[in-house]
């Protein structure tokens, strides 16, 4: 294969792809990669320009924070914290939504009525203004940031999928299946879940990239993961009061969250290509 | 058919209406005892039982919620206790700041992203779409926050061409309505993109084509026109994020709107207010949804006929 060729071949999703195994692989091996302690201050190393180079050991190749934290480090740590919430939130949302959707779309009547306007409730409701609702109310930690933010992650998930359902529901292989006397929910584990996980992966990969972004803006308003733990949202909340002094402290933690973003999106448009059967 | 369809997404819209109360009223209520925020310092239990027998919080839940609603129903939230004013008061005062920002915002971005969308499919295969394509992921992918500090930075620090944050003329406007518009304009130019390639490839295309018509007249009068369609759906989606996005750009640029009075209202625990703005901006979301089917209905006439509900 000639090299104009294999770029050729190249589409955003590979490095999507790429970008995004690097960052995990940062943040998996964070202990191992990251040149300093995230939470140490150096109180002389104040606002420390970033020097950017890799080579010289124990500079701070991204500056130092207002009180002489290494940016990098905090931005490798950082992204274990905002990575495992958003994930976490995506597959508990997920599950909650792709059972109500299953079970709205599979049962029907005046169930799959309730469920469908308990959505549409939800939906008339700006998801921002009920996560940051919601977190001010339950108080920001960990556990609670999940929950929120599968909250505002489930309505897209249980649209999708019902509509799925309701599709697959009157073929033939679902119907013989129905004449077999299986249960239901042997049909919808068996029959159903199998030919719906296309959407729901993509659904999914897409509802990651919304989740970083929303809890990196309910950190940056204050109500998001608290100190010291690092997070990108946190660590450009802090930097904002500096960014006319020292603009690496927020530039870089936003760099952080849209290079993920941008890769898990390219990621996401490229899957519903490979899925759909038009193409 | 027209006025069973009216009738229905009307009464979705107040089923909404009457959650987004209920959504409402749970959060507030977990947000706190507002008693201990409004009584001094040192207050004697006495008074903290008095104050909250006045305020009728030692009620039944039930109790609290049905006046709740009665007062909502009414436009009644409650006092602000750090204004000493009537909570909706203070939201109506702010509002017009939210609105100007948010249609700022959605003009912006229509223009914009409908004009890189534009692009994107009419010259399909030449450099200039990937450059849109590219543009657009970008706008997707930023965070909003983040856009108002860069922006601040390089056009009020460095350059000081506009003003960083508050009111009060053109030039404060410019730098939030652009902060805010950018995702909007990312999500235009994706969905206007892709309709008018799907557009394109009709039979009544192929009929322009082979009437001969000049390719403006094709691209202009018969595929933006069909294309345009859910992107008017959008609108009611968009105007979520704007609201949403709103609280986030106007905490960046000191924009005194409602956004910035929630944010104000949950950092000092003043309920009566995060209650007022949550509700005022949720019923203006349910309003710009039922006023967008409404005005689908009127542009595309298919629906008329063929939808009763909510697809």
């Amino acid at each position: 294969m000639s090299a104009t060729s294999f770029f050729k071949r190249i589409q955003g999703g590979h490095v999507g792809l790429l970008v995004l195994a690097v960052v995990a692989l940062l943040a998996i091996f964070a202990p191992l990669v990251a040149p300093d302690n995230p939470v140490r201050s150096d109180l002389r190393g104040r606002l420390a320009e970033p020097t950017l180079s890799l080579t010289a050991v124990g500079t701070a190749p991204l500056g130092r924070d207002q009180l002489g934290r290494d940016i990098l480090s905090r931005m490798i740590y950082g992204s274990r914290a905002t990575l495992l919430v958003a994930l976490c939130a995506v597959v508990v949302g997920g599950v909650v939504g792709v059972t109500i959707g299953v079970v709205s779309g599979f049962a029907g009547g005046i169930l799959d009525r309730i469920l469908m306007r308990i959505t549409d409730i939800q939906l008339a409701f700006p998801l921002m203004l009920l996560a940051l609702l919601m977190v001010a109310a339950m108080g920001a930690n960990f556990f609670n940031l999940i929950v929120v933010l599968a909250l505002t992650s489930w309505t897209r998930y249980a649209r999708i999928v019902r509509g799925e359902v309701l599709q697959l529901r009157e073929r033939e292989f679902v119907l013989s299946a129905v004449a077999a006397g299986a249960s239901a929910w042997r049909i919808c584990v068996k029959h159903i879940l199998p030919n719906i996980m296309a959407p729901i992966i993509v659904v999914a990969t897409l509802e990651l990239g919304r989740v970083i972004v929303m809890e990196s803006a309910l950190s940056f308003l204050g109500v998001g993961m608290q100190p010291p733990t690092p997070s990108w949202g946190r660590m450009l909340a802090e930097g904002r009061s500096y960014v006319s002094r020292a603009w690496w402290l927020a530039a870089f933690p936003g760099l952080g969250i849209m290079l993920v973003v941008l890769s898990i999106n390219l990621i996401g448009d490229w899957l519903r290509d490979v899925f759909d059967p038009k193409k | 058919m027209l006025y069973r369809y009216l009738l229905t997404r009307l009464g979705e819209a107040l089923l909404s209406l009457w959650g987004a109360m209920t959504i409402v009223f749970i959060a507030a209520r977990m947000l706190g005892d507002p008693v201990i925020m409004m009584l001094p310092m040192g207050a004697s239990p006495a008074d903290i039982e008095l104050m909250r027998k006045t305020l009728r919080l030692d009620d039944p839940l039930i109790i609290q919620y049905l006046q709740f609603m009665w007062n909502a129903v009414r436009g009644d939230f409650g006092m602000s206790f750090q204004f000493h004013r009537p909570a909706m008061d203070l939201v109506l005062e702010r509002l017009p700041a939210t609105i100007l920002l948010a249609v700022s915002a959605l003009i912006i971005g229509i223009v914009v992203g409908g004009f890189l969308g534009f692009v994107a499919a009419r010259w399909r295969g030449t450099m200039l779409a990937p450059i849109a394509t590219v543009l657009a992921l970008l706008g997707q992918a930023t965070p909003v926050f983040w856009l108002g500090i860069i922006l601040i930075l390089a056009f009020s620090t460095s350059l000081g061409w506009l003003p960083s944050g508050g009111t009060g003329s053109l030039s404060h406007l410019i730098l939030p309505s652009i902060t805010l518009a950018t995702f909007t304009a990312a999500s235009v130019m994706r969905l206007l993109r892709s309709s008018m390639i799907e557009v394109v490839s009709e039979d009544f295309i192929r009929t322009a084509w082979s009437k001969g018509l000049m390719p403006r007249a094709v691209y202009v009068r018969h595929v933006m026109r069909n294309a345009l369609l859910p992107v008017v759906t959008m609108v009611g989606i968009l105007a979520g994020e704007l609201l949403g996005g709103a609280v986030i750009t106007e905490t960046v640029f000191a924009w005194p709107g409602i956004g910035r009075l929630v944010m104000q209202g949950i950092e000092t625990k003043d309920f009566a207010v995060v209650q007022a703005a949550a509700a005022a901006i949720a019923a203006i979301y349910i309003f710009v949804n039922f006023a967008v089917d409404l005005l689908y209905m009127l542009i595309d006439p298919r629906i008329r006929l063929s939808r009763t509900g909510r697809a």
